[in-house]
């Protein structure tokens, strides 16, 4: 008690100054680091149901024309990405008519494999005996 | 030697609906394992009264479980939130927790560790497949002699050998994508005698395949038979297993030198000294700080100093979590975006193979509209009520109009509502 009353005020100042941080700043961030991270779980499970990919899982990639283009060249015959307004990207892709289960394999996982949003709406055009399917892309 | 000198590891898993539970003595010529005994889950409290009882008769032992759980993974850096172990000079194992449930544990290895231990030396700077196979699992890791550069788990339950193949060559062209290395060498640790499986491996990938053959009881064994490798484990335990040996050791002889029996003992007394001394260090530091003794009071500045570190103490400590607030809250952004983008496109992807599948032989596609709210699709139609029926199946009342051409054709064109 008498080693309470010795400390000076600038000190006692200090201790709730410090006391009044931590009850109105540190422990409500600290609260709310908690609570966001079990929602990021939450999320992550939920993904994990919406991941239909077989065999390997990875984490979604920035997306990069390059790399788009030559991973989506695998599966189609002709793939053109143009940089367009708003950040976004037109995407066409030509194959076989026959391909377009392949075309709905790869719609499943695209945001999956990169961190991209595709806009609601695709535009099938048949091109010499071909598929050409355009969409837009835009990372998030 | 008496069984309170011996030193001993019990090792334990489970598989199936199975527990599986041997011990072994440990000597410096290595391990002497006893008898494999089984124990269905039903027995469980039986089989954890063996453990205590094993425990009881050799007091100087280590309890060893193997991790067979299928989300661990191989990290560059140490997660303290999550259970890890140090498997490689800059790689970690990582998995949520600790999952062993009150059975007693006191070393927890990865398989992933268990395959490092085992082939760390025939590591070069080629690129390296090791494979585990245990529990209906395959654990994978490409490692060169630095560092695993990628791992993946791949579960094989219900798959023929083929199946099982065609996995692991997929693993390596998933890998090829996306460093554009390939290794053409592969070491297979199996728990279980699979002569099919490496057959099928040998034929289905033309690759060299080395295969050790091993029980999981005599790799946890082996596992725990000195300190260098229980590091590896996710619990860190507190006996030093050379110290045990060696105390195990010094008692195994009358004619033991009692020089080195006092050595031992003089390192476990600095120990402990050490400790107490550090005690009493940060118990004066804390009083220093906190105390304002006589001495102190003439120094303003001292005190100034001191009585400002509570603050610094919770400025730093609001700081790391409004840091980590930010992190967390942008991962939580992103992976909203990427739930709501993954709807989108599964949505859009069902849309896609429903208007094909109503087509059928019946049409063909000229151009179309496709979004979540609304399709518009125009093309040649060969078979017009069946078409009409099976678009109207997919939209109902929606809109289907058909035109004569010039070519004897007709063209349909059909909007949902």
């Amino acid at each position: 008690m008498n080693k309470i009353k010795n400390i000076s005020l600038i000190s006692k100042v200090w201790f709730l100054v410090a006391l009044l941080i931590l009850l109105l700043w540190v422990i409500p961030t600290m609260v709310s680091f908690y609570k966001k991270q079990k929602i990021y779980d939450k999320k992550v499970q939920e993904l994990q149901v919406l991941d239909k990919r077989e065999g390997v899982h990875f984490e979604a990639k920035k997306f990069h024309i390059a790399v788009f283009k030559k991973d989506a060249q695998r599966y189609f015959s002709s793939v053109e990405v143009n940089s367009i307004a708003n950040n976004a990207y037109e995407v066409e892709m030509v194959m076989e008519k026959s391909q377009i289960q392949v075309f709905n394999a790869f719609l499943k996982k695209i945001s999956l494999d990169y961190a991209i949003a595709l806009e609601d709406n695709l535009l099938f055009k048949e091109v010499n005996d071909s598929m050409s399917v355009k969409m837009v892309l835009k990372p998030y | 030697m008496s069984n309170q000198q011996k030193y001993i590891t019990i090792t334990h898993y489970k598989e199936r609906e199975f527990y599986f539970l041997n011990y072994a003595i440990q000597t410096n010529d290595g391990f002497i394992s006893k008898e494999i005994e089984q124990f269905h889950e039903s027995e469980k409290e039986k089989f954890i009264e063996r453990i205590k009882s094993l425990q009881t008769e050799f007091p100087n032992n280590q309890v060893v479980s193997i991790s067979l759980i299928a989300n661990q993974s191989i990290h560059k850096e140490h997660d303290r939130n999550r259970a890890s172990a140090e498997i490689f000079p800059h790689n970690f194992v990582i998995q949520d927790k600790i999952d062993v449930g009150s059975i007693p544990t006191t070393l927890y290895f990865s398989p992933f560790a268990i395959l490092y231990q085992q082939y760390k030396d025939g590591l070069t700077d080629e690129l390296k497949l090791l494979i585990g196979y245990f529990d209906r699992k395959l654990f994978m890791m490409f490692a060169t002699s630095d560092k695993i550069h990628q791992s993946w788990i791949i579960g094989t339950r219900g798959l023929t050998e083929k199946q099982i193949a065609d996995r692991v060559y997929k693993s390596m062209q998933a890998y090829y994508k996306i460093s554009y290395n390939f290794a053409d060498h592969l070491d297979m640790l199996v728990s279980d005698e699979s002569p099919k499986l490496l057959k099928v491996l040998r034929e289905e990938l033309s690759l060299h395949i080395e295969l050790t053959q091993n029980s999981i009881h005599n790799l946890l064994h082996d596992m725990s038979s000195s300190d260098e490798k229980v590091k590896n484990s996710y619990i860190k335990t507190l006996k030093k297993i050379e110290s045990i040996k060696e105390i195990a050791e010094s008692k195994k002889s009358e004619k033991q030198d009692e020089f080195k029996r006092k050595h031992i003992l003089d390192e476990k007394l600095d120990d402990i000294k050490l400790v107490n001394d550090e005690k009493k260090g940060l118990l004066e530091t804390v009083r220093g700080i906190f105390s304002s003794s006589p001495s102190e009071e003439g120094s303003f500045m001292t005190r100034s100093l001191t009585s400002t570190l509570p603050i610094l103490a919770v400025f730093a400590m609001g700081g790391f979590f409004y840091l980590q607030n930010e992190e967390i809250s942008n991962k939580l952004s992103i992976k909203d975006s990427q739930i709501v983008a993954q709807h989108t496109n599964l949505a859009l992807a069902k849309i896609s193979d429903n208007v094909f599948l109503a087509m059928g032989k019946n049409a063909e596609l000229k151009k179309a509209i496709l979004s979540t709210k609304k399709i518009d699709i125009k093309g040649i139609v060969w078979g017009i009520e069946p078409l009409k029926n099976s678009l109207n199946e997919v939209y109902a009342n929606g809109k289907f109009d058909i035109k004569p051409l010039e070519n004897f054709m007709t063209e349909f064109t059909f909007k949902s509502k």
